[in-house]
């Protein structure tokens, strides 16, 4: 049964104190530790490289596609130069993904919002993060100094960014639809 | 109830997200693949990623050292490189025999591009010559139905183009090479791999079920040519790229929960 926020914060306890509040941080918290923890279980681990490889031959087949040339070599992708990227533990974003979920899932809304963030979320910074991938091969090809430039600062700021566009407006349209809940998780 | 729906849908999120594997080549990272154990002993060098599974033991490491790549033991890269490993002894082993040189010593012979094939035991004494008559993309497999043994000293000579990443070496068994040996080419061993003292590798040397034995070697990455099919030579300067530091994730994670915290607050506010 849906709890209506109106309902539940008709009271005139001050927002500072308002329990939901903690209740979120304490449920993100909580679910970056579990979430974290089942990451690095090593079933998790064989999955979460098998990810990898195929975000790896995701992106092979886009810049094919796209008439660029690229070679893979399980999670490596290579450039006729010799320039090669890898991705590796933490490159395939889903560390990002986790933080994101955590917060959707902790946030209190509906079930069926809480389903729309988690799926929808994780395809855009799925999305992004190929893109990411994928301009980082190209910028290495023509200039380390880019490449250290872009990797370090300009999409790690891009992908904080988007993670948290991405929630702020998931909230916002959770606030609009009036399915907020008191619970979280 | 709710609850109960919820983890279902997270845990179907999760089957999709990490859907189905693509087989292929792992293993060209590694220098070093055991199947049960790697054991080291003195000054050994690996270039690339040393590697054992499901066996778990790494020993001798230091004093022996590990470049261009990383020590995996039991981990998920090595489990997927053994998975691969075992994809590509089938595909050697499968491969049609050109000439059959059961009985003879390798010592002394030049051979052309082609695959080799020994119905028992192969034994190099002296000097091996390949000769890939200018095409580096050049491949020589050799099939070994029981073992392949070296005597001390012996070497393998690439002439005219030839690639070490062009050389495969099929062991039905075990391989041991014996002291001061310089071979080439990659060993793909069923059982176990030996490497006695001083003998070096310019290839890989990958076991499937048992151990890798090391005894001050030299075990350094091939390079050139196109590699064998399903193994091909390494990447070169390869750059990992992590969607974010540490830092940044902490700072992540405490945006996200500033800005729920907030946005908490504003939806009671506003209740």
């Amino acid at each position: 049964m849906k709890r209506g926020v109106g309902r539940s914060l008709g009271s005139s306890r001050p927002a500072a104190t308002d329990p939901r509040s903690f209740r979120f941080v304490l449920i993100f918290a909580a679910c970056l530790v579990v979430a974290f923890g089942v990451l690095l279980t090593p079933p998790v681990q064989s999955l979460d490289f098998k990810f990898s490889r195929t975000l790896v031959q995701v992106s092979q087949a886009l810049v094919l596609a796209c008439g660029g040339h690229a070679t893979r070599d399980a999670a490596i992708l290579r450039a006729p130069g010799g320039f090669a990227v890898e991705m590796r533990d933490g490159c395939n974003a889903v560390n990002v993904t986790i933080l994101l979920w955590s917060a959707v899932l902790a946030f209190p809304a509906s079930l069926k919002m809480k389903v729309v963030g988690l799926v929808a979320g994780s395809a855009i910074v799925q999305v992004l993060n190929i893109l990411r991938f994928i301009s980082l091969f190209y910028v290495g090809q023509y200039s380390m100094t880019w490449f250290d430039f872009a990797h370090a600062y300009l999409w790690e700021s891009l992908l904080m960014l988007d993670t948290m566009v991405v929630f702020w407006l998931w909230v916002k349209r959770v606030a609009r639809l009036g399915s907020t809940t008191d619970a979280g998780v | 109830m709710k609850h109960k729906c919820l983890a279902i849908l997270v845990v179907g999120a999760f089957a999709v997200l990490y859907g189905p594997s693509i087989a292929m080549a792992q293993l060209s990272s590694f220098g070093v693949l055991g199947g049960s154990v790697v054991t080291n002993t003195g000054a050994t060098a690996i270039s690339g990623n040393l590697g054992v599974s499901p066996g778990s033991a790494v020993t001798g490491f230091p004093p022996g050292v590990v470049t261009g790549g990383s020590i995996h033991a039991a981990d998920a890269a090595a489990a997927q490189a053994q998975s691969d490993l075992t994809v590509l002894y089938s595909q050697l082993a499968g491969s049609s025999c050109n000439t059959n040189l059961t009985g003879q010593d390798l010592g002394g012979l030049t051979l052309t591009p082609g695959v080799y094939c020994f119905a028992a035991s192969a034994q190099l004494t002296g000097t091996l010559t390949l000769d890939a008559q200018g095409n580096p993309n050049a491949t020589f497999v050799f099939q070994i139905g029981s073992t392949l043994t070296t005597a001390s000293g012996s070497s393998v000579l690439l002439i005219n183009g030839a690639s070490t990443c062009g050389v495969a070496w099929q062991v039905g068994s075990s391989a041991t090479l014996g002291t001061g040996t310089t071979f080439a080419g990659t060993i793909v061993a069923l059982t176990s791999i030996t490497l006695n003292t001083s003998s070096s590798v310019t290839g890989r040397t990958l076991a499937r079920n048992g151990a890798v034995t090391l005894d001050t070697n030299q075990v350094t990455f091939c390079s050139g040519g196109a590699g064998l099919p399903g193994l091909p030579p390494p990447a070169q300067n390869v750059s990992s790229v992590p969607a974010m530091s540490p830092p940044a994730l902490a700072g992540l994670a405490l945006l996200l929960a500033g800005l729920g915290w907030l946005q908490t607050r504003k939806a009671q506010a506003h209740g």
